[in-house]
């Protein structure tokens, strides 16, 4: 803003009007005494463009109308503003108005009246134009930069918002319409990206493009996996195929081998099993011929016992007649004696009673060795000899039919026979025998089965159980030659009983007379005192009869012809037995033919083992191991096989899904999404950068403003000073702090009064001339160099002529020699103007 | 003899680096096997890779055979490294025994071809370091003019390939007049001692990607009194134009607009720009861009551009934070800073749209 004309009216020391028209764009000198109102015209001015007109009575009073006069005070002000000229008219008091008006077309019309018109001006003038007067120095505006009013030297704090033009000044473009406006787009793009806050928008394109790259990342990396576990599975197919087809190769080569060992190993089976036979058959012969034999040799021996039996026999039967032919002779013998005994005694009873009791004692005495015999009954006996006949020949027939295996062991070997493990040392033979059948385990070589051929096997053995079972029962843990000998023994002595009751039964109806004889002969015998000599005859024939008796003891002598004659007869038995079967093995043919059956036998037997050899000596040695191998390859063969079709069904399935070309579009839209997000990322990075880079250029320029004021200051204080002065120390409250003195800082408290006001000028001259750059300026000095000497006083002068290429100057001074030389100036004589 | 040396097909291939032209370069890849079976010859060989992968749809397989199947002769299919002979590949599809004049080579033999003898063993792995040329020595055929088919790698093209190695000596190792070779995308020969073609690579019947050599070609084979003659004919329906450009002076930009403007329609453009942008021609880098839209596919990466610091701009800049900022960029994307350079060309971008 500069001014064109100022027109003040009772204002102060102006009752009457004033009017300077016609001022300078640069230069201008108003002089005039103290007194003569150049402050007052400087006051008008702030009050003209700052104050509302509508101040109180009193603040007008204290301030404007003139001492001791009721005028009303009245500025009208010309200025240029933005390249425009402007009329400013304030009246105050009564009829206190304000009217803005704007020149058009040469002609000044009304823009604004009243508060209005008030508030436009200041809006124009200040940022923060005053709100309640601009007495107040804080509401002065850019006037507290451009205006000196008169008095120390010392610059005033500055307010924020000249601070902040000051700031935009000097950062230029801070706060001009064109940075702002950059700015504004920079910021615009920033937060098509980010939050004010530098925080990745959510809903920026980056946002969105991430998740959309991420989700088709995904789905890529989840059909990848599939599509190569697809190809490995064909590679895995194929390698399983080429080896079924390697395996089934092999296994048709190995077949050939296997079915050749197998034939082998069946022949040798048959073969075996007709060695076993054949052996069997030969062991059957053997068994019968050696029955056969052992039968002869018994019924020899039988035949031997029965002669010496016969032998025993006839000794006995022999002793027995000597005994019965000396019967007589002993009885005369015995009745001699009694008749020597009992003399004179009923000799005719006398032998009855002795018979009598003889008998008696003979009968209890058979009696109770019968009943201590426990002799077999008839039935029981007859029984036992049916069923032993019976179970001999049962048993022959068994033991002709049964199936007999020797087995000599090579090697110790363990064997498995009806379940049972069997250890079988090396050369340790080993026979077995069964009616039917014998099965032979040997662990990890083979199990061998012999069956009897012949089908009665079975019956027979069932048969010999059972009459063994019978028997045994009938036996009662007996042999059946002891029940033999106690039942001959038994009829015996039954014999002998038999006998004996006989004979005791006449003699037992005459018992009372014999217990009367035998009381008298007691009686008798000792009444007959010769009787001794008898008694000694009687001894005498006594002995001899009893050594008769001893000598042709009848009933010992009967009793051993009875065992003699039971034994002949057992043995008799037998001989019948041994001739029955002889006569069974003579039933198939003679022994001759048995003997030649069995050497034949015997020799097929040795064919037969022969061949079995030669089948064992031929047998491939890796039998087992083909088979082995054989089975393993099939087994491995089914699973390959199994495998294979599991893989072809699994491939089959993928192939309907389209796997790659799905692939081949999640990729390509990741790819085309990350190549759009990877251009707004380095969109976003660039914009980031750009609005980093620019308020990083905007603190580094505020950072920087009181060196930059510094700079200027000290550029017009050595136009002041002289170009070695030291340079101005500007304080980070932009104002002038001293100098810069080498080695230490020098205050302002510390130099002299005229570098001070000179530092002060230079100073505000360079903020001033900063606000200026956009705009001319009016910058007022009120008699501020009144310290300053002259020759710096020119050199001011100097300064102002140049500053005045920007800034509209007005000095006001009582001294208007000393701006005599100012160049161009307009000068007024304020005395003058009054006049 | 005279026969149609193909291979690598590709046929369902990726296409990631097209963005959203990757099935329009599909479907070329169709159109362009259209193109090589309407090729005038006795036989045709299809050395390898007629599939991307074995995992190709099977309508793709199905459509393929039928593309085949319409060559007037006998057809040769060799599965490569990219669809060898595996169970459940694309080699067992019903369409190889529904046309009979496509031969699918399953195991190492000799055919009868018109003229002569074709001798070929398939690949069976996607990855191996046999020579699969090797057994092709090995293989009883009459006697006559031979043709070998193969695919690998001929030793010295790529020392990092290790992959069936091919033999510089197969042609003349297989008795053969001469070795059809696929697997390399680029129609290269290899001249024997006496100059004559015996070996060569036909290249992709339609190019793969940017920066492929010499591809989108078949071969023509005649082959006469055991010399053979090799014609490469032009099969490949697409361009791939890949641009690397350096901008100076003003006018650049011009002038590469024009060049781009002149590209056929059926393109796919990678253009890469370097270089110094300057505000004069700022607006032609967007009119570049919007151009896209006349090709399949154009990707512009200007990340090496940075705005000139010609008296224009900059100048026109409000001054303080502002000019700063910018002279601070400048001196980042001097130094190489890619974000510095876009930063700044954003810049000046904004720049021309405050003062519009």
């Amino acid at each position: 803003m500069i001014v064109r004309s100022i027109e003040v009216a009772s204002f102060r020391c102006f009752d009457r009007a004033i009017k300077l028209s016609g001022l300078a764009p640069g230069l201008n000198v108003i002089h005039g005494p103290n007194g003569a109102g150049k402050s007052t015209l400087l006051l008008a001015l702030r009050h003209g463009l700052l104050d509302s007109h509508s101040l109180s009575g009193a603040q007008v009073k204290q301030t404007m109308q003139p001492w001791g006069r009721a005028l009303y005070p009245r500025i009208l002000i010309v200025f240029e503003q933005g390249g425009m000229a402007w009329r400013i008219e304030k009246r105050f008091l009564s009829g206190a108005s304000s009217r803005l008006e704007r020149e058009e077309n040469g002609v000044f019309r009304p823009v604004a009246e009243g508060k209005e018109a008030d508030a436009q001006l200041r809006a124009m003038l200040l940022a923060d134009g005053p709100q309640k007067g601009a007495a107040q120095e804080a509401h002065l505006g850019l006037l507290q930069v451009l205006w000196t009013p008169q008095g120390p030297p010392r610059l005033p704090a500055w307010s924020p918002a000249v601070r902040s033009t000051l700031q935009a000044a000097f950062g230029a473009a801070l706060s001009s319409k064109a940075a702002d406006n950059l700015a504004g787009l920079v910021n615009g793009r920033f937060l098509d990206y980010f939050t004010p806050t530098g925080q990745t928008k959510k809903s920026s394109p980056m946002v969105q493009l991430q998740q959309d790259v991420s989700a088709w990342q995904e789905k890529a990396l989840t059909l990848k996996s599939q599509w190569e576990a697809a190809a490995r599975s064909r590679e895995h197919l194929g390698l399983l195929r080429s080896e079924i087809g390697e395996k089934e190769s092999r296994a048709a080569l190995l077949k050939p081998d296997v079915q050749a060992a197998a034939a082998h190993r069946s022949r040798l089976a048959e073969a075996t099993n007709a060695e076993l036979h054949s052996r069997q058959a030969f062991q059957t012969l053997d068994t019968r011929l050696s029955q056969w034999r052992a039968d002869i040799e018994t019924a020899h021996q039988l035949q031997r016992q029965m002669e010496a039996a016969g032998g025993d026999h006839k000794l006995a039967n022999e002793s027995l007649a000597a005994a019965a032919a000396q019967r007589p002779r002993i009885e005369a013998l015995a009745r001699e004696i009694e008749a020597l005994h009992l003399s004179g005694l009923d000799a005719k009873a006398w032998p009855d009673l002795l018979r009598f009791r003889s008998l008696a004692e003979t009968t209890t005495r058979l009696r109770r060795e019968l009943s201590e015999l426990q002799a077999p009954q008839d039935r029981a006996i007859a029984e036992i000899r049916r069923l032993q006949q019976q179970l001999e020949i049962k048993t022959a027939a068994l033991d002709a039919s049964s199936l007999k295996l020797s087995l000599e062991a090579e090697s110790p070997q363990t064997l498995e026979l009806a379940g049972e493990k069997i250890a079988i040392a090396s050369g340790e033979i080993r026979e077995l025998t069964s009616p039917q059948s014998i099965s032979i385990r040997l662990p990890g070589i083979a199990r061998i089965t012999a069956a009897s051929a012949n089908p009665q096997a079975a019956g027979l053995e069932l048969e010999v159980s059972d009459l063994g079972s019978r028997l045994a029962i009938l036996l009662n843990g007996e042999t059946t030659a002891n029940l033999e000998e106690r039942y001959t023994h038994s009829q015996a002595i039954q014999q002998k009983l038999t006998e004996a009751d006989a004979e005791l039964r006449p003699l037992s109806a005459r018992r009372a007379e014999f217990e009367e004889l035998a009381s008298r002969r007691l009686e008798w015998t000792e009444q007959t005192p010769d009787i001794i000599g008898i008694r000694e005859d009687w001894k005498s024939r006594k002995e001899t009869l009893d050594k008769a008796k001893t000598e042709f003891d009848l009933p010992a002598l009967a009793a051993a012809h009875a065992t003699a004659t039971a034994k002949l007869e057992g043995l008799t038995a037998q001989f019948s037995q041994i001739n029955s079967r002889l006569a069974q093995h003579a039933a198939s043919g003679p022994i001759g033919d048995l003997e030649g059956a069995l050497r034949r036998a015997q020799t097929e037997a040795a064919l037969a083992r022969a061949g079995l050899q030669d089948l064992l000596a031929g047998a491939p040695a890796n039998l087992a191991s083909l088979e082995s191998e054989l089975s393993q390859l099939e087994s491995s063969l089914a699973l390959d096989r199994q495998t294979a079709a599991h893989l072809a069904g699994q491939l089959a399935a993928l192939q309907t899904q389209n796997l790659y070309s799905r692939l081949a579009e999640a990729e390509e839209r990741q790819s085309e999404t990350a190549s759009i997000l990877g251009r707004h990322r380095r969109r976003a990075a660039a914009i980031l950068l750009l609005k980093e880079t620019l308020e990083s250029a905007r603190q580094n320029l505020t950072s920087s403003l009181p060196n930059q004021i510094a700079e200027e200051a000290t550029r017009n204080w050595r136009r002041i000073a002289g170009p070695d002065a030291h340079p101005i120390r500007v304080s980070e409250s932009w104002h002038p702090g001293g100098f810069h003195v080498p080695g230490a800082e020098a205050g302002m408290d510390e130099i002299s009064g005229g570098e001070a006001e000179q530092i002060s000028f230079a100073t505000r001259l360079a903020l001033a001339t900063q606000l200026a750059q956009e705009e001319r300026q009016l910058a007022v000095f009120d008699d501020a160099f009144l310290a300053t000497d002259p020759a710096r006083a020119e050199n001011i002068i100097g300064l102002l002529a140049a500053a005045s290429g920007r800034l509209q100057i007005i000095v006001l001074t009582c001294h208007p020699s000393r701006y005599a030389t100012l160049p161009g100036a307009r000068v007024f004589d304020l005395e003058k103007l009054k006049e | 003899m005279r026969f149609i040396h193909t291979a690598d097909w590709q046929i369902g291939m990726k296409a990631a680096s097209t963005g959203g032209a990757a099935e329009a370069v599909r479907q070329a890849r169709l159109e362009s096997a259209a193109r090589v079976v309407a090729l005038e010859a006795d036989f045709l060989l299809v050395a390898g890779d007629t599939f991307e992968d074995n995992a190709v749809d099977r309508s793709l397989v199905q459509h393929t055979g039928e593309i085949l199947a319409r060559f007037h002769g006998p057809v040769f299919l060799l599965p490569g490294n990219h669809d060898p002979l595996q169970p459940g590949s694309v080699w067992d599809h019903a369409v190889w025994n529904q046309f009979p004049n496509l031969m699918v080579v399953r195991e190492p033999r000799a055919f009868a071809v018109p003229g002569g003898t074709l001798i070929a063993a398939p690949l069976r792995e996607t990855h191996s370091r046999r020579d699969p040329s090797a057994i092709l020595a090995e293989i009883t055929r009459p006697a006559g003019t031979v043709v070998a088919m193969s695919h690998g790698t001929v030793e010295g093209i790529d020392p990092d390939t290790e992959h069936h190695p091919i033999s510089r000596h197969a042609c003349s190792r297989a008795r053969a007049d001469y070795l059809a070779l696929g697997h390399w995308h680029s129609t290269a020969f290899y001249p024997d001692a006496e100059g004559a073609i015996r070996t060569a690579y036909c290249g992709a019947h339609e190019t793969t990607k940017f920066g492929e050599r010499d591809s989108g070609n078949a071969l023509r084979v005649q082959i006469e009194n055991g010399l053979p003659i090799v014609e490469s004919l032009r099969t490949g329906v697409l361009n791939w134009h890949k641009l690397d450009v350096q901008v100076q002076a003003l006018g650049d930009i011009v002038a590469l607009r024009d060049r781009i403007a002149a590209l056929p329609e059926r393109s796919l453009v990678k253009l890469e720009i370097s270089g110094l942008l300057h505000a004069a021609e700022a607006d032609l880098l967007r009119q570049l861009d919007e151009m896209g839209s006349r090709f399949l596919h154009l990707a512009i990466d200007a990340s090496g551009l940075r705005p000139a610091a010609d008296a224009g701009w900059e100048d026109l800049l409000p001054p303080g934070a502002v000019r700063m900022a910018a002279r601070q960029l400048r001196e980042r994307a001097a130094a190489g800073d890619s974000v510095a350079s876009e930063a700044l060309l954003e810049l000046q971008a904004l720049a021309a749209q405050a003062g519009a």
